[in-house]
């Protein structure tokens, strides 16, 4: 990886889209994300892990979505570069399991417990490679985000049933 | 009334021998073996015979384990002793969850460890291995020491033991200092990547050391699933020496003698004085709201006297369940202590779910206090910015929100990130402002605890 100038100014700036939840959506918002971000600031590496962390949070929006509830609802797609933070986040239904929020927000805690997130995809691949796993299941997705891009995963629950999904990124270097 | 024994969970399998499959019952014996009894008629085996494989039926799907030994034949009203001989299966996972759990697997995976070390600087090795040595002869003084105590009455090897401490603490402490302040010069520049990989190889370097330490090893374990569980908190209130060995009590009791832990204890202190300043004047009773409430220790401050509980009404909400039942507990414990009840009530909720509430002021009531210590430092700014507004929604008037974060320049940032596994979303004091800006007519001031560590965000809504 090449290095990063010691100071550098990221321009503040929003991308924001509303999409249908079809298949191909990550492979569309990548292109104009990854430019997004190297338009304002970021270099090839991260522009290129962002894009991806934005595909791999909308594959799971289309995924994991509550879509049986209204065929109106859609995607939302937010790209953000404000003060020290790069913000991807991406809203989508979600149905009322508490159970399976609980398990998301441990997850998220677990994930984001580790200094190094290289620990908790190692951690995860133990628990993988010692038992069968469903396609799909593994979990990996989230921790790639961390590991892969440095994104702190987040979420909330908004009051109309909406699952913010999202991966902070912050670079190094920047002036002041 | 006579109750029948609950038979033990078990397996019916079968084990393959010479080409013939053998139906067993196995229930587990421990996490690494089975106990088995073979359900045929008359099959004797002797012990050390071998099987091919052990192969059982899940969900309508052959599963198959490799090799197993008897190692101890079945005699009559005892079962026989099958263990592994190619693999390590947890046997408590197979007869529990029918799952194959193959604890060897991970094996192939190690080059990806190994390789982390790759890509160290070569002043960072330096340093940990003088860390390492150093810390090895520390430890190998104090262990003789503790030998020579253990020999003697309890008394005297207390005191003995208590006269070590204070002599040789202190130089010890100021070891760990300079090696902290080492490390500060050492990763000062680095990117969020080298930081975690360096943070890893620290680590696997110094494992028996922080496992020796009651707190590290808790913050690094976090058997709770996060860093900051109740009692950990609790460690840190306690500031005392933990642990039966000289080495261990220091090594537990330097962290949270740090200031990233002081302004724990400062906060404990602050917030109820903030609270009662803000009080005066205002009409009574006062609802008072804590996010995060973990152990709730401050309640010692907030009510100090029958006229606070008369005042005051408190809501304690964590995720944790076990958090809260210690924060009942320390309401308990006023209570007895005032003679007066408290009007306490307790949430069980993660703030991230708590949100997609419509009507949260239905479910939780309207406060004229919210208070939030140790949980914005875990929150990305887009959900610090949701919960945030919902906490400001749910404010009476002239309500006083107060939020601690941990500055950017927190002193023990580098000792938690790389010694306690233990990492923050830290803030400037600009971003604590931006934070509020967006909240309809909020007046916003940011304020420090005497560490200097922790920022404490003040909003408050017009009457
Ligand atoms: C660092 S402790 C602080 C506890 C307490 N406020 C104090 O100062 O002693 C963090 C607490 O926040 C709770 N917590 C963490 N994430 C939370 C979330 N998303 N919702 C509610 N509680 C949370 C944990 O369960 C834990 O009890």
């Amino acid at each position: 990886m090449a290095a990063r100038p010691m100071t550098r100014q990221l321009l503040t700036g929003r991308l924001e889209r509303t999409l249908p939840p079809d298949w191909d959506l990550a492979k569309r918002v990548f292109d104009d994300s990854k430019r997004f971000f190297l338009e304002h600031g970021l270099d090839a590496d991260e522009a290129y892990a962002m894009a991806m962390t934005s595909s791999e949070l909308l594959e799971n929006a289309v995924k994991y979505g509550d879509w049986s509830r209204d065929a109106a609802e859609q995607i939302t797609y937010l790209a953000e570069i404000e003060g020290r933070a790069v913000t991807v986040e991406v809203q989508s239904p979600v149905a009322d399991d508490p159970g399976a929020l609980r398990k998301l927000d441990d997850q998220i805690q677990w994930i984001r417990g580790f200094q190094s997130p290289f620990e908790a995809y190692v951690e995860r691949l133990k628990l993988l490679s010692s038992q069968p796993y469903r396609e799909g299941q593994s979990g990996l997705g989230l921790i790639r985000i961390a590991y892969e891009a440095r994104g702190l995963v987040d979420f909330y629950v908004t009051p109309d049933r909406r699952l913010a999904m999202s991966a902070v990124y912050q670079p190094s270097g920047l002036f002041p | 009334m006579t109750s029948a024994a609950v038979p033990p969970p078990h397996l019916d399998a079968a084990l393959e021998h010479e080409g013939q499959r053998v139906p067993v019952r196995v229930t587990t014996r421990g996490r690494l073996s089975l106990a088995v009894t073979f359900l045929g008629p008359a099959t004797t085996f002797a012990a050390g015979t071998v099987f091919s494989r052990l192969v059982f039926e899940r969900d309508g799907k052959e599963m198959a384990l490799s090799r197993a030994r008897l190692t101890e034949a079945p005699r009559p009203g005892a079962a026989g002793v099958l263990v592994f001989v190619d693999d390590v299966y947890d046997c408590a996972a197979l007869v529990d969850e029918g799952q194959v759990r193959n604890l060897l697997a991970f094996f192939g995976e190690l080059p990806l460890v190994l390789a982390q070390r790759e890509q160290i600087s070569t002043e960072f090795r330096a340093f940990v291995a003088d860390l390492n040595y150093d810390l090895t002869v520390y430890k190998k003084f104090f262990d003789q020491q503790d030998r020579v105590f253990e020999q003697e009455p309890p008394t005297v090897a207390h005191a003995a033991q208590h006269a070590l401490l204070a002599r040789a603490g202190d130089e010890f402490f100021g070891y760990l200092d300079r090696m902290l302040d080492r490390l500060a010069e050492l990763v000062q520049g680095f990117t969020p990547e080298q930081h975690e990989r360096h943070g890893y190889y620290f680590r696997q370097q110094l494992w028996p050391f922080i496992m020796g330490s009651a707190f590290m090893q808790r913050t690094n374990l976090k058997p709770r699933g996060y860093a900051g569980d109740a009692q950990m908190m609790d460690m840190i209130y306690d500031d005392a020496f933990q642990g039966r060995w000289v080495f261990n009590k220091l090594m537990h009791k330097h962290p949270i003698a740090h200031p990233g832990a002081q302004a724990v204890r400062n906060r404990r202190v602050l917030v109820p004085q903030m609270l009662h300043a803000a009080r005066v004047g205002r009409p009574t009773p006062l609802r008072v709201l804590s996010v995060a409430c973990g152990p709730a220790r401050e309640l010692a401050d907030l009510f100090k006297a029958p006229r606070d509980c008369a005042e005051l009404s408190i809501t304690l909400l964590d995720q944790d369940d076990e958090a809260l039942q210690t924060a009942l507990s320390t309401v308990k414990g006023l209570e007895t202590r005032l003679g007066t009840r408290i009007e306490a009530r307790v949430v069980n909720q993660s703030v991230r779910t708590l949100l997609k509430e419509a009507d949260l002021a239905a479910r939780l009531g309207r406060f004229h206090f919210i208070y939030t210590m140790g949980l914005f430092d875990y929150l990305t700014p887009p959900v610090a910015r949701a919960v945030l507004e919902r906490l400001y929604a749910l404010l009476e008037p002239g309500g006083l929100i107060l939020v601690g974060n941990y500055h950017v320049s927190n002193r023990s940032r580098y000792y938690m990130a790389y010694w306690l596994d233990w990492a923050l979303y830290y803030r400037t004091e600009d971003e604590m402002l931006e934070m509020a800006r967006r909240l309809p007519g909020a007046s916003a001031t940011v304020s420090f605890d005497d560490s200097r560590c922790q920022m404490f965000l003040r909003v408050e809504k017009p009457s």
